[in-house]
């Protein structure tokens, strides 16, 4: 029953992200969608994923996001068309309905576990990620240098115009 | 297969869905890059979904934990796209991608 | 031996670490890391070849990786195609400053294409391919005008999709199968089979299918690429077109569909209704067009279709020589992008309308050009004729004589409209504005030459070049069967 409560709130949280016309209100929105999604996976015991969900994407993009939108907002004043939002009940209905069909299906065609032979592990988080999963670390070096270099990169050429000018 | 974790697909599927309307019907690039984090929690739930099923959380949490660090990097580099956008056309209109075609 | 295949990820991580620093100590130094950093992976993964019938596997910090006949040829293509970029824009890229981040940012490219290569599980492979496109999203934007901010824009919001579909995949068939690894997946496939057993395979097959699609800008979800490699600089262009389509793209889509499903018929009937679609589409488009990045561009999605016809014909003689046309291809449109480059260096213009008589100018852009434009229509003693005919001839083994005439077809019209607009662009009268240009600079001219080169030599030595690499390709992906 938590999981009925708490997946019906993220959802609702991530289609008024889609309502609200002022950012900073979708920016709270996704946050607390964000914060939702972290007690879902506190709940099945993904304990390390759901404090990155917490901190991360409730915390560090929220960040990120809201002091672009300030950085952009003075001087951004079209006013977004509301179209898509009058569209979105039905949009979610048909989304449903197609949803509903997904998920029937696959609950009748998913193999039962035993046929393909994996036992559940118990293996802990730390020694999946640091023995099985080295490989995606070292991904994640190289992604965490790309957005620096590239971030970097975007911001030089910025400011060099600027000089320019 | 239990219904909690029916339930998780269903979810999953309608973040993911719901995202990528948001990111091809919108026109502010901002809303655009929620619609793309919403399409993140789409995908972690279906991941959660998936390691529910087979047993194996630890796995899937080691997924999850990379795919978030994935999806930070690639908002920091989109917010730091558009601000550049901004810098340049003082809007945040993707109409004006329309400029490239032809 | 085995173990100095760590290289492949370590050498690009290191230099990419160091580069701030070389930079803070000189120019020069930052360039000679950088080009020291290529030469020794091109040199490295020609080592192997070998080994390209056995797979090996390393361990780096405890990570299993492990290359085979089929990640060995595209692991030259890669590590070839980026030394001579990287040589390229040791001087080209003086007109767009950020010369340290430039190279970084190339480099952790090279990283990200390596790790593609190497992964073993289908995440692995995801974040890599994450690696390689965030380099590449910034790398097109480098010039910080207009056109390139907002194509880096459109190719990010378009992959993001595309990657979000292939996610969803990876998920599916965790949930179906529980595992991800290559190997384990290929065992469950062959134990359970696909399609009756278990149709969610063939769900997530159509997800890959979008997703590593959108990567390879195959027709329907091509529409990224037109914008993003003209405006990109040119060795980034020459990077994109000739190597990430191809390893994000058909890479990827060969190892899922032909190594670990085990090349099911309906989804080769699909590589081959798009490959042809992609081949008719991307030929026609090119030829309207009068940007020269843009034609090229137009011109990969068209030659990218090749490569696909000749998966998706399926039978030995196509897929060695699609595995081939990677090859030819990652030659011949990496130089040609390159002489794009160096056209715009000088001139500052794409516009073919606006060129001509540029030959008597620039001799050796000329002259390699001319090499690119022969090796890609499939003149015989050139490398794309061999390909070209590999293909052709699987399909008329395979009694599909319709593709084989089209393949021919477009094959001449890809010379037709390529040799119209080298004459525009070198030959005919010399545009009065272009009186006083010089020849490209001295390592963009070498980067030319050497690749020009390439397409000449492994056209004259094609069977020793099938031979030590594509063969070994070929016959693991038959192995299956």
């Amino acid at each position: 029953m938590l999981l009925w409560i708490l997946l019906g709130l993220l959802l609702v949280f991530l289609v008024l992200c889609a309502i609200f016309r002022d950012l900073l209100y979708m920016a709270i929105s996704l946050a607390l969608a964000s914060i939702i999604l972290a007690i879902v996976l506190f709940h099945y015991g993904a304990n390390i994923a759901g404090v990155f969900e917490l901190s991360v994407c409730a915390g560090l993009i929220t960040v990120l996001f809201v002091s672009t939108v300030s950085l952009t907002k003075d001087s951004d004043q079209k006013v977004e068309s509301r179209v898509p939002v009058y569209f979105l009940p039905f949009i979610i209905l048909l989304f449903l309905g197609l949803d509903f069909f997904i998920v029937r299906w696959l609950s009748g065609t998913i193999l039962p576990k035993d046929l393909t032979q994996q036992a559940a592990s118990t293996a802990t988080f730390q020694s999946v990620f640091w023995t099985e999963r080295t490989a995606d670390m070292l991904g994640q070096i190289g992604l965490i240098l790309a957005g620096v270099f590239g971030i970097l990169a975007l911001f030089r050429v910025a400011s060099k115009e600027k000089q320019h000018e | 297969m239990n219904s909690d974790i029916l339930l998780l697909l269903f979810s999953g599927f309608l973040a993911f869905m719901l995202g990528v309307y948001i990111l091809f019907m919108y026109r502010n690039l901002l809303r655009i890059i929620i619609g793309v984090e919403v399409m993140a929690k789409g995908i972690t739930l279906l991941f959660l979904a998936a390691g529910a099923f087979q047993g194996k959380i630890a796995f899937i949490q080691s997924l999850v934990v990379t795919f978030i660090i994935v999806e930070t990097i690639l908002a920091a580099i989109m917010l730091a796209l558009v601000f550049t956008v901004h810098k340049i056309y003082d809007s945040l209109d993707i109409q004006l991608l329309s400029k490239l075609k032809g | 031996m085995q173990q100095s295949m760590r290289l492949f990820l370590i050498l690009p991580l290191v230099a990419a670490i160091l580069m701030p620093w070389a930079s803070k100590l000189g120019r020069r130094i930052a360039d000679v890391l950088v080009a020291v950093t290529g030469l020794g992976l091109m040199v490295l993964s020609l080592c192997f070849i070998p080994y390209a019938g056995t797979t090996s596997t390393f361990q780096l910090f405890g990570a299993q990786f492990a290359v085979d006949g089929l990640s060995l040829l595209f692991l030259i293509v890669v590590n070839a195609v980026a030394f001579f970029c990287i040589l390229y824009s040791i001087d080209y890229i003086d007109h767009y400053g950020g010369r340290a981040k430039f190279y970084a940012l190339m480099l952790l490219m090279i990283l990200g294409l390596n790790g593609i290569l190497l992964a073993q599980d289908l995440f692995s492979l995801y974040v890599y391919l994450e690696v390689a496109s965030i380099s590449s999203y910034v790398l097109v934007a480098y010039n910080l005008k207009f056109d390139g901010i907002e194509s880096a824009l459109k190719y990010l919001l378009l992959s993001v999709v595309g990657t979000g579909l292939t996610l969803m995949g990876i998920s599916l068939i965790y949930l179906n199968c529980g595992t991800i690894g290559f190997e384990a997946l290929k065992a469950v496939l062959s134990s359970i089979g696909i399609g009756a057993a278990s149709p969610v395979f063939l769900l997530a097959a159509g997800l890959f299918m979008a997703g590593f699609g959108l990567k390879a800008a195959i027709v329907p979800f091509h529409a990224w690429l037109p914008d993003a490699h003209p405006s990109a600089p040119a060795p980034i262009s020459a990077m994109l077109s000739g190597v990430v389509i191809k390893v994000a793209g058909v890479y990827s889509l060969i190892r899922i569909f032909l190594y670990i499903y085990p090349a099911p018929s309906q989804i080769l009937k699909i590589f081959l209704v798009l490959g042809i679609i992609s081949m008719i589409a991307g030929a026609i488009i090119a030829y309207f067009q009068s940007d020269i990045k843009r034609m090229l561009a137009y011109s990969s999605i068209s030659q990218i279709g090749y490569i696909l016809i000749g998966l998706g014909i399926g039978n030995p003689l196509a897929i060695m020589g699609a595995l081939f046309h990677v090859f030819n291809h990652a030659m011949f449109k990496s130089l040609l992008f390159l002489n794009s480059g160096a056209i715009q260096y000088r001139t500052g213009t794409r516009n073919i309308n606006e060129m001509g008589g540029l030959e008597s100018r620039m001799r050796v852009t000329g002259a390699t050009g001319i090499f690119g434009t022969l090796s890609i229509a499939g003149v015989p003693p050139f490398n794309g004729f061999w390909s070209k005919l590999f293909i052709v001839m699987g399909a008329v083994v395979a009694g599909k004589y319709v593709i084989a005439f089209l393949m021919v077809f477009f094959s001449i019209f890809t010379l037709g409209y390529f040799l119209l607009i080298q004459r525009r662009v070198f030959f005919g009268k010399l545009n009065m504005k272009w009186a006083d240009i010089k020849e490209a600079p001295l390592t963009m001219s070498l980067a030319m030459i050497f690749l020009a080169a390439t397409c000449l030599l492994s056209g004259i030595f094609f069977s020793q070049v099938v031979q030590s690499v594509i063969e070994p390709a070929a016959n693991l992906l038959m192995g299956g069967k």
